[in-house]
C-alpha cells in the first residue's frame, strides 16, 4: 500500500466513482424534475379547464357533469373525476370501473376544495403517480373540484431505460479507467523501478550504468540527468584512477632513484667519498623533485576541494613583474632574457599567491623551454573588459598534436628534457586551474617566428563597483 | 368551560355507571380514527375499555374518537360539545348513531371526514362484535335526511384510481372439453382479478357451441380470497346442491373455473366453499380438498 502505483490507482479510482455517481445521479435527478414540471403544468392546465367549463353551472349534479365533460373530449391517460363539496363523486371518466356515488378524499382534493390548486408527483416502482385539483368555483363561491390522477409507467419506464443505460455506461467507463489506470501505474512503476536499480548500481560502482530514456515527461528527464550524473561520475572516476596511477608512478620513480643511489651507497664498502658525495648529491635531488611534487599535487588537491577561500583585487601587472624578478637567477642560467611590459590598472578578483603561481609557472616553463641567447617577453593589459597576460618565448615551441594536451595532468611532450629541468608534469595543470578559479581561461599557441605563446584571460575588475571591506 | 376531552371522559363514565358495569365485562381494545396531517387522511390511536356488550363497546368507541387524540399528527375534527345521543345495532348489522345539533356545523368536506372517522372507528371493532357490520347510519339531530357509509364508499388510496388493463384467459366448457378465449379488463389495482374472471365466466359468452352461463344463475357468489396462492371461492349452497347433479357437463364446468382462475400467476389451486365453510359434496370428487388445473381437458386449437 505504499508503492507510487498503488497510490496513483486508489486516486484514480476515488475520482472516477465520485465521477461516475454524479453522472448516475445528477442527469437522472433533473430528468426526473423535468418530467415532473412538464406533468404538473399539463395537469393543472387539463383540470383548471375542466373546471373553468363546469363553473358555468349553477349546481352540479352527475348527468349535467357528464354532459359538459362529454363535449370536452379529453385525451389522455388519466382520469378525471368531479366531486361536490362533500368529496362525493359525480364524474369519473373511467366508465368501465366508474367510482360514481363514492367519496373521494385525497389531500390534494381537500386543499382544492379550500381555494388552493395542488399538485403532487411521486417517481416510484418505476413510474410517475401524479395528481392535481383545482377548485370549481362561480362567483368566487367553490362547489366542487376537480381531480385529476395519472399513472405514467411509460414515462418511467423511460427514465429506469436512461438509468440503465447510464449505468452501463459507468460500468464499462469504471473498468476502462480502472484497466488504464492499472496499466499507467503499472509502467510508471516500471520506469520508477530501473531509475532505482540503476542508482543502486552507480551506488556499488558501476558507474558505466546507464537508464534508458523514453519520452519527454519528468521521468525522462531525471533519467536523463541520472545518466549525465553517471557519466560525470564514470568521468571523474577514471580521473582520479587516472591520476592515483600517474600520481604514484610520479612519486615511485625518484624514490626508486633514492633507494637505487643509497643501496650503491651502502652495498659499495669502499666508495670514495668522492663519489659518495656525488651519489648523495644526487639523491638531494631527487629528495627536492619529489618534495616538489608532493606540493604540487597538495596545491591540486586544494583546488579540487575548492573550499571558500576570499578574494581580492590583485594587480596583474604587479604580479608579473615580480614574477619576473624572482626568476632572474633562473633566466641568467639559461642565458635566457625575461623582459616585462605590464600595464597600470589590470586589476582581477583572485588571490595574489595564486596569481603569482600563474605568472611563475607560465615563465619559469618559458625559460626552462628556450634556448641559449633566447628570450622571454611578459606582456599585461586592460582590454575590452578583461585583463590579458602573456607569456611569449623563442624556445623550442610544442608539437602541434600536443597541444590539446599540455594542461593534462602529468602529460609532458618530452620526458626526458622535463627531467632534467626538474618538471614534474604538473604546473600548466596547476596554471588551468587556478586561471578557471579566477574565472578566467589560458590557452597556448606556437609563434609563427618560433616558440610558445601562453595568454591568461581573466575578467577585470571594476574596481568602480567594488566595495572595500 | 369543559374540554372536549374531558366531557368525553365524564360521558364514559356517565355510561359505565348507568348501564352498570357487568360482573363478566372484559378488557376491550378500541382503535379510534382521526384526521391525520401526512400523508394518510387518517390516523389511529389505541385505548383499552371495558365494556361488557356490543352497544357500549361501539359508544365508548365514538366518544373516544370525538375527544381529542393524544398525537400532535392527528386531529378530531368533531365541533366542540358534539354530542352521542344513541347508537342503535340492528340484527342486520346496520349501526345507526344519532348526534347532537352541533355536527351541523361542519363543512361538507369536514363533515364527510368525520363520518369517515367514526366508520373506521366501528368497523376497527367489528372482530370483537357478535356479528358483521353493514353500514353506518348517521342522523343528526334538527336535519331531516340520514347518510349510510360503509368503508367501501371511501376512495382514500390510488390502489381504487390507477387502472391496469389485463388479459385472461378463460375456459369455457363444451362438449369435448375446455376451450380458451381471450378478455380484456380494465382493472384498478385495488380490484382482484381473481374475481373480475369470475365474473366473467358467471356471465358466459354468447357464441355458438359454448355453454352459457358457467354457474347455474340462482348460485350465489359470495366471496372470493386469494391466500397462500390458493384461491377461495365461497358460494352458496345451490353451488354443490344435489339439484344440480341434472345439469350436464358439472365436472368440465368445475374445471372450467379451476383452470381459468389458475391462469393467474400467484394461483395454483382453488378451494371451493359453501358460506365460507369447506364440505364435502354428493356432485363432485374430493370436493373439500383443494383443486389443480387438469391440462388434459383443455381443447388446442
Amino acid at each position: 500500500m505504499h508503492s507510487l502505483s498503488a497510490h496513483l490507482m486508489l486516486l484514480f479510482s476515488a475520482v472516477i466513482v465520485v465521477t461516475l455517481a454524479l453522472i448516475n445521479t445528477y442527469p437522472l435527478l433533473t430528468a426526473q424534475d423535468l418530467m415532473m414540471e412538464t406533468k404538473r403544468s399539463d395537469m393543472l392546465r387539463t383540470a383548471n379547464l375542466v373546471s373553468s367549463s363546469l363553473s358555468g353551472l349553477q349546481t352540479l349534479g352527475r348527468d349535467r357533469v357528464s354532459a359538459v365533460m362529454t363535449q370536452l373530449d379529453l385525451y389522455g391517460e388519466g382520469r378525471i373525476f368531479v366531486t361536490d363539496t362533500a368529496g362525493e363523486i359525480l364524474f369519473d371518466s373511467a366508465a368501465e370501473t366508474s367510482l360514481l356515488g363514492r367519496d373521494l378524499l385525497r389531500r390534494e382534493l381537500l386543499s382544492a376544495l379550500r381555494g388552493q390548486d395542488a399538485f403532487r408527483c411521486v417517481y416510484r416502482d418505476g413510474a410517475f403517480e401524479s395528481s392535481a385539483a383545482v377548485p370549481i368555483t362561480t362567483r368566487s363561491e367553490i362547489f366542487g373540484a376537480v381531480y385529476f390522477y395519472e399513472y405514467d409507467a411509460e414515462q418511467g419506464a423511460l427514465l429506469l431505460s436512461m438509468q440503465r443505460y447510464l449505468r452501463y455506461i459507468s460500468l464499462i467507463l469504471g473498468a476502462l479507467t480502472l484497466l488504464a489506470s492499472l496499466a499507467f501505474s503499472t509502467v510508471l512503476r516500471r520506469r520508477v523501478h530501473r531509475l532505482n536499480v540503476a542508482i543502486s548500481e552507480v551506488r556499488e560502482g558501476h558507474y558505466s550504468h546507464r537508464v534508458p530514456v523514453s519520452g519527454r515527461d519528468e521521468i525522462s528527464r531525471i533519467a536523463e540527468e541520472f545518466n549525465a550524473l553517471s557519466g560525470r561520475l564514470e568521468q571523474t572516476e577514471e580521473l582520479r584512477r587516472q591520476f592515483v596511477s600517474n600520481a604514484s608512478h610520479e612519486l615511485k620513480t625518484p624514490l626508486a632513484s633514492i633507494k637505487l643511489l643509497t643501496d650503491s651507497i651502502l652495498q659499495s664498502r669502499n666508495m670514495e667519498m668522492e663519489d659518495v658525495r656525488e651519489f648523495l648529491g644526487d639523491v638531494s635531488e631527487e629528495i627536492v623533485r619529489l618534495t616538489r611534487i608532493t606540493d604540487r599535487l597538495l596545491n591540486l588537491t586544494r583546488l579540487d576541494v575548492n573550499l571558500h577561500r576570499e578574494f581580492i583585487p590583485v594587480s596583474v601587472s604587479y604580479v608579473a613583474e615580480r614574477a619576473a624578478r624572482m626568476l632572474q637567477p633562473l633566466s641568467e642560467h639559461y642565458q635566457v632574457t625575461i623582459t616585462c611590459e605590464a600595464e597600470p590598472d589590470c586589476l582581477v578578483l583572485a588571490e595574489e599567491d595564486g596569481m603569482y603561481q600563474i605568472l611563475f609557472n607560465l615563465v619559469e616553463n618559458a625559460l626552462k623551454y628556450n634556448v641559449p641567447g633566447g628570450s622571454v617577453r611578459v606582456l599585461s593589459y586592460l582590454r575590452d573588459d578583461k585583463v590579458t597576460c602573456i607569456v611569449d618565448d623563442t624556445g623550442i615551441g610544442i608539437p602541434e598534436k600536443d597541444l590539446p594536451q599540455i594542461f593534462d595532468r602529468f602529460y609532458r611532450v618530452d620526458k626526458a628534457r622535463s627531467r632534467e629541468t626538474g618538471g614534474t608534469g604538473l604546473g600548466l595543470a596547476i596554471v588551468q586551474d587556478t586561471a578557471a578559479q579566477y574565472g578566467g581561461r589560458v590557452w597556448a599557441e606556437n609563434r609563427a617566428q618560433g616558440g610558445t605563446r601562453f595568454t591568461v584571460e581573466f575578467p577585470a575588475l571594476d574596481i568602480t563597483r567594488y566595495e572595500f571591506e | 368551560m369543559l374540554s372536549k376531552r374531558m366531557f368525553a371522559l365524564l360521558s364514559a363514565l356517565l355510561c359505565l355507571f348507568l348501564t352498570g358495569c357487568d360482573r363478566d365485562s372484559g378488557r376491550r381494545e378500541i382503535r379510534a380514527a382521526y384526521y391525520a396531517e401526512g400523508d394518510a387522511l387518517f390516523g389511529f390511536e389505541s385505548h383499552e375499555v371495558l365494556a361488557a356488550s356490543d352497544e357500549r363497546l361501539c359508544t365508548l368507541a365514538l366518544q373516544l374518537a370525538m375527544s381529542e387524540p393524544q398525537s400532535e399528527q392527528l386531529s378530531c375534527l368533531f365541533p366542540p360539545r358534539t354530542m352521542l345521543h344513541a347508537l342503535d345495532i340492528s340484527g342486520h348489522g346496520v349501526v345507526t348513531v344519532l348526534l347532537s345539533e352541533e355536527y351541523s356545523a361542519l363543512s361538507p368536506m369536514e363533515r364527510t371526514i368525520t363520518d369517515y372517522c367514526m366508520v373506521l372507528t366501528l368497523y376497527e371493532l367489528e372482530d370483537q362484535l357478535s356479528q358483521s357490520l353493514n353500514g353506518v347510519v348517521i342522523t343528526v339531530e334538527g336535519e331531516e335526511g340520514r347518510t349510510v357509509r360503509t368503508p367501501d364508499d371511501l376512495i382514500g388510496s390510488t390502489d381504487w384510481l390507477r387502472l391496469r388493463e389485463h388479459e385472461f384467459t378463460i375456459y369455457f366448457p363444451i362438449a369435448a372439453g375446455l376451450l380458451p378465449n381471450t378478455f380484456r379488463r380494465t382493472l384498478a389495482d385495488r380490484e382482484e382479478p381473481a374475481e373480475a374472471i369470475m365474473e366473467i365466466l358467471m356471465a358466459g359468452v354468447q357464441e355458438n357451441g359454448i355453454t352459457n352461463p358457467v354457474v347455474n344463475p340462482d348460485v350465489k357468489l359470495l366471496g372470493v380470497e386469494v391466500h397462500n396462492r390458493v384461491c377461495y371461492l365461497d358460494f352458496s349452497e345451490d353451488f354443490a346442491d344435489l339439484e344440480r347433479s341434472a345439469e350436464e357437463n358439472l365436472e368440465a364446468k368445475l374445471y372450467a373455473i379451476v383452470n381459468s382462475l389458475c391462469e393467474l400467476p400467484y394461483v395454483d389451486r382453488v378451494q371451493f366453499l359453501i358460506h365460507g365453510e369447506v364440505v364435502e359434496s354428493p356432485l363432485y370428487e374430493d370436493f373439500d380438498t383443494p383443486y389443480s388445473p387438469d391440462e388434459d381437458l383443455i381443447l388446442k386449437e
